[in-house]
């Protein structure tokens, strides 16, 4: 009897050792999204001050209206003097939004061909997966340095083109992997029935086999999408004014305000910056992990 | 369905670019200028507002755009924007520090000002500028290439409330045998042995806060914040009659880091007054909050949290440290450095800018006499013109303005040279191992002094 | 069927050529360009344009320092990253996949992943602050204040942790799919066999769970050679240089001395050796045998 009693206790014991370590665990990766949340929503006073201010309800969503362009009188203070002039985030988040989506899209198109003409005609194989694999592992400054001095001899540079075109060259391999393994989960019997009912191999695959991957093919474009929304340096080099800097571009810019305490405002633009990932995480976290992978686990 | 759908999107998108891209190429008939500012100090504030009144006096003919950019990442786009002759911006704040790396790319503004007379201010008063700030803003092998727009130099920002206080003062006559007093109008600067005493003084001397207390925010972040505050070290030794006599005058291309003939005046071999100067600026950083974390930003913050009893930062900031919000509002006053160190920006016009005049109607009229007072009354845009600085009427109500005019009178400066963005590199590497503790003050100005010598020579080349 | 409509003649074709053209051209047209210029010395603040120079590139790199030092930052974050992800994914992989709510740690996690690393940079200055809210969680749990960006080690360390932050996520979701896709018949097996705790971890779990760990640590490594945007928020390559990356060196030299020439020449250097990294990782982690072709 002794003897069973003390396992169960240690049973528990080690149970709730791991529920312990869990709930560390848990607040190690949610404690920096709080802090950031709340020094968004803090007044400049609490933020920095000294005792730290851990919870607060004097709250306050001025920094979000200043983020976006807002120019009256902010923090219950007329004529706060504080904070400099600075440009609205909106055209920095439509030109992300632009440049993701066109990149993305095109590179769609041209993958999911590639990728099915590769799966059903068993092209080039091992070389040409390893060689789309290395291509997206092409370290961005190796891109940007050519990248920006060709586009600077097509006067390109500070285009939403320029940009579009750079990220082509790792969206399209991303997109080639990761549809590879979605057609190759799509048994070779399907396009061959429709072929018999009349269809060519193109229509094929436009017609039957494309809309059985939808849910994977939206997928790819979130992923896809959330890599150039965060992507930095390509941007950083590639643009000059808000005419096509990006999100991220403007973060770096701006957390160098240095009259006043800009963090707010900064902790605010993380906020609006991680919000795509928060509203999509629930859709693609099934396929994150094969995203991430490269379309190697599935 | 689907397919068409997405073929459809696909489409509408497509004509929607090529609608935008011909939009874009249509050209315009109005002049409409890009203006690029650094992005602190209310500068972007000062050139916005200015531009609101360009455009109500000047528009729709001719309009101007600001765009605010950040201080490390202004130099990069520049650079990159001159030397492509891509012609983003017309105009550039330029710190008077990169002039040796972009001067070249600068408009020469005396042509624009022979070509078109008609736009020139007859009221301009190009001597209302201190000679100084002339010479280093807005000349470069004696072209005009800017006009001077935001004087800068590190100043002292102290709590007088402390340093008023008279328990305080008995108890500092007490231990260091002087009285303690911030130099104010007219007064002698303070040595840098004085600053340490204050700074020890307010660190462990006397408890004047319940938590923390530091005597001192001493920027030593690597890049510009090291090699600017090590300059009003330094330049206190290098500027001395020792210094002169060991160095030779300070060339003004090449500062005060420099020996009169190019060679780097901080080396020991040539004479101990670097290692001097490195000491005394790592022992006042034993008063101050890590001072390798602190750059221009980083070493305000605590001050203006109340945690620190001083603080080494330009001038441009009183603003945000004294706003209402600000816990030492109110409290605060400044006072001059042993040896200031200069900073400031000019406004200057792009090469290849396509509208030289209009440019320069914007410049002048953001440097002119009457808006470098608006400017500081408004924004506490640090003025680049004496009858500003001197005015009585913004003297009796800015506690911060006495400094600007004593503060250019003995001031360090930095090198105006291409590769100084090399030296800054270089620098916050090997002087930043002093911080650290990696080496030795000593070895890590010579090692210093080595590679810059050796930037230097290849630049020659 | 239909064999004689261009849409299934030319099929291959249609679906494969315009894709692999463009792919070759935005990739090759870069990558000549890149090394014209590698052997070329092109400075933006001279105003001169490209001039051939022959190797003279290699001879600054050999004796440049600050190119060895960030290469050697570089590895050395990069590894101990990965290392630190490693364990901390397979603890956490290893006690989650007992708890049927798994989903959840999932959802959460992948959050982190795909936070703008510019943000996290941005969230972790903040919290790394001498006055700030890691400090103060220390102090008012007892312990003296730690300086997280003052010595080049405790630097590298933030840095790192910022890393850890944002990626354990992967190796943690990677094998914890490893882990539920080992068959219950084995650990039933090895029990029947009186294995149990360590051993049927070492035994059973590890050579189950290995492709997966290898291939995550593979991807991970390749990735975290590519540091730069949490650097740039953080800490700039300071202090005294002990968080240079080479990406950060290449970008300040390309875009800030405005050393073209000789950036090319580095970010050249740099594609050698994360190719042969790619390689090795190819040939060793066995990936291609993962895809079955």
């Amino acid at each position: 009897m002794a003897t069973i009693s003390y396992w169960k206790i240690r049973k528990k014991l080690s149970v709730s050792i791991k529920y312990l370590l869990l709930f560390l665990v848990l607040i190690f990766f949610l404690f920096p999204v709080y802090w950031l949340i709340l020094t968004s929503v803090k007044y400049p006073g609490d933020i920095n001050s000294n005792p730290i201010v851990w919870i607060t309800t004097r709250l306050t969503v001025d920094n979000f209206k200043l983020l976006f362009g807002y120019k009256g009188a902010v923090w219950g203070e007329k004529g706060y003097v504080g904070r400099s002039y600075m440009q609205s985030i909106a055209p920095f988040l439509i030109n992300s939004i632009g440049i993701g989506t066109i990149s993305t899209l095109i590179a769609m198109i041209l993958g999911a061909n590639f990728a099915y003409g590769i799966v059903r005609f068993n092209f080039g194989r091992q070389n040409l997966y390893t060689w789309l694999l290395s291509l997206r592992m092409i370290p961005p400054v190796v891109i940007s340095i050519p990248m920006f001095l060709i586009f600077n001899t097509f006067r390109m540079l500070n285009t939403w083109t320029s940009l579009i075109i750079a990220y082509l060259l790792t969206n399209i391999p991303f997109v080639t992997l990761m549809l590879i393994g979605f057609f190759k989960d799509i048994p070779s019997d399907i396009p061959d029935a429709a072929r018999i009912d009349g269809y060519t191999q193109v229509g094929a695959f436009y017609k039957v086999v494309l809309p059985l991957i939808l849910p994977g093919l939206v997928a790819v474009f979130i992923i896809s999408f959330l890599f150039n929304w965060n992507e930095l340096l390509i941007a950083a080099t590639l643009t000059t004014s808000d005419a096509s800097q990006t999100f991220p571009v403007f973060t770096a810019n701006f957390v160098q305000v240095e009259r006043g305490t800009a963090w707010g405002i900064a902790a605010a633009g993380g906020v609006v910056g991680i919000l795509p990932v928060v509203l999509l995480s629930s859709y693609i976290q099934k396929y994150m992990l094969r995203g991430l992978s490269m379309g190697a686990i599935r | 369905m689907i397919r068409k759908k997405v073929f459809l999107f696909i489409l509408l998108l497509l004509a929607v670019v090529s609608f935008l891209a011909f939009a874009e190429g249509k050209k315009e008939e109005k002049v409409k200028l890009k203006v690029a500012i650094m992005s602190a100090h209310g500068m972007s504030d000062s050139a916005q507002a200015i531009a609101e009144k360009f455009n109500e006096k000047y528009g729709p003919g001719i309009t101007v755009e600001v765009t605010p950019i950040g201080f490390d990442i202004l130099l990069d786009k520049m650079l990159t924007d001159f030397s492509t002759h891509s012609g983003t911006f017309d105009v550039y704040s330029v710190g008077y520090h990169w002039i040796g790396t972009v001067g070249k790319y600068l408009y020469d503004l005396e042509e624009i000002r022979q070509k078109y007379p008609d736009i020139v201010d007859p009221e301009y008063d190009y001597e209302d500028f201190p000679k100084i700030l002339w010479d280093t803003y807005a000349t470069y092998q004696g072209e005009n290439i800017g006009l001077p727009f935001v004087d800068g130099a590190l100043t002292l920002f102290y709590r007088k409330d402390l340093t008023e206080n008279p328990e305080y003062k008995a108890k500092f006559k007490e231990k260091y045998g002087y009285d303690l007093k911030m130099p104010g109008p007219g007064d002698e600067n303070l040595t840098y042995q004085q600053l340490y005493d204050i700074s020890e003084f307010f660190t462990n001397g006397v408890k004047w806060r319940d938590g923390e207390q530091f005597g001192i925010s001493v920027p030593a972040a690597s890049g510009d914040p090291l090699l600017s505050t090590y300059a009003c070290f330094f330049g206190y030794y290098r500027r001395s009659p020792e210094g002169i006599k060991a160095f030779g005058e300070v060339n003004p291309d090449y500062g005060d880091y420099f020996t009169n003939d190019g060679r780097t005046a901080f080396n020991p071999e040539i004479s101990d007054l670097g290692v001097k100067a490195l000491n005394d600026y790592l022992n006042l950083g034993k008063f101050s909050p890590n001072p390798i974390n602190l750059d221009w930003i980083t070493s305000s913050e605590p001050f203006r949290s109340g945690i620190t009893a001083m603080f080494i930062g330009w001038g441009g900031y009183w603003p945000s440290i004294n706003a209402p919000d600000s816990p030492v509002h109110g409290k605060i006053a400044v006072s001059l450095m042993p040896m200031p160190h200069l900073g400031g920006w000019n406004v200057a016009i792009n090469k290849d800018t396509k509208y030289p005049r209009e440019a320069y109607m914007y410049i002048q009229m953001l440097t002119s006499k009457d808006n470098c007072k608006y400017l500081f009354m408004e924004f506490n845009e640090t003025p680049t013109r004496i009858s500003t600085m001197v005015d009585h009427e913004l003297n009796a109500d800015n506690p911060d303005l006495w400094v600007m005019a004593p503060a250019l009178e003995k001031i360090s400066v930095r090198p105006k040279l291409s590769i100084l963005p090399k030296l800054e590199h270089s620098m916050g590497i090997i002087l930043g191992k002093a911080w650290t503790g990696e080496s030795k003050p000593r070895e890590a100005l010579l090692e210093c002094a080595k590679e810059w010598d050796s930037i230097i020579k290849s630049m020659k080349e | 069927m239909r064999t004689d409509n261009i849409f299934d003649k030319y099929a291959k074709q249609i679906l494969i050529v315009p894709s692999l053209v463009i792919l070759i051209i935005l990739i090759m047209y870069p990558t000549v360009y890149l090394l014209r210029m590698s052997f070329s010395s092109y400075d933006l603040t001279s105003g001169n344009p490209p001039a051939f120079n022959r190797i003279d590139n290699l001879n600054i790199l050999i004796k440049d320092k600050y190119f060895w030092q960030s290469m050697i930052n570089t590895i050395l974050i990069s590894i101990s990253a990965v290392m630190v992800e490693f364990i901390l994914g397979l603890s956490l992989a290893l006690i989650v996949s007992g708890i049927k709510k798994s989903i959840f740690f999932k959802t959460i996690f992948i959050i982190s992943m795909m936070i703008p690393p510019i943000v996290i940079g941005l969230n972790f200055k903040l919290i790394y602050d001498q006055f700030g809210p890691l400090n103060g969680i220390f102090k008012m749990l007892g312990f003296s204040e730690v300086g997280w960006l003052t010595s080049p080690g405790m630097a590298r360390i933030s840095i790192i942790m910022a890393d850890v932050w944002q990626w354990t996520p992967f190796m943690f979701i990677i094998i914890l799919a490893g882990l539920q896709s080992v068959p219950d018949e084995y650990y039933d097996t090895a029990k029947v066999d009186g294995v149990g705790g360590i051993k049927m971890f070492l035994f059973v779990t590890w050579p189950m769970i290995l492709p997966s760990i290898t291939l995550a640590v593979a991807l991970r490594f390749i990735e975290a050679l590519k540091l730069f945007d949490i650097i740039l928020m953080i800490t700039f390559g300071g202090p005294s240089g002990a968080t240079e990356t080479l990406s950060l060196y290449i970008y300040r030299t390309a875009f800030r001395f405005g050393d073209l020439g000789y950036a090319s020449f580095m970010a050249f250097t740099m594609l050698i050796l994360l190719s042969i990294v790619i390689t090795l990782f190819l040939r060793f982690v066995g990936l291609r045998k993962r895809l079955e072709w």
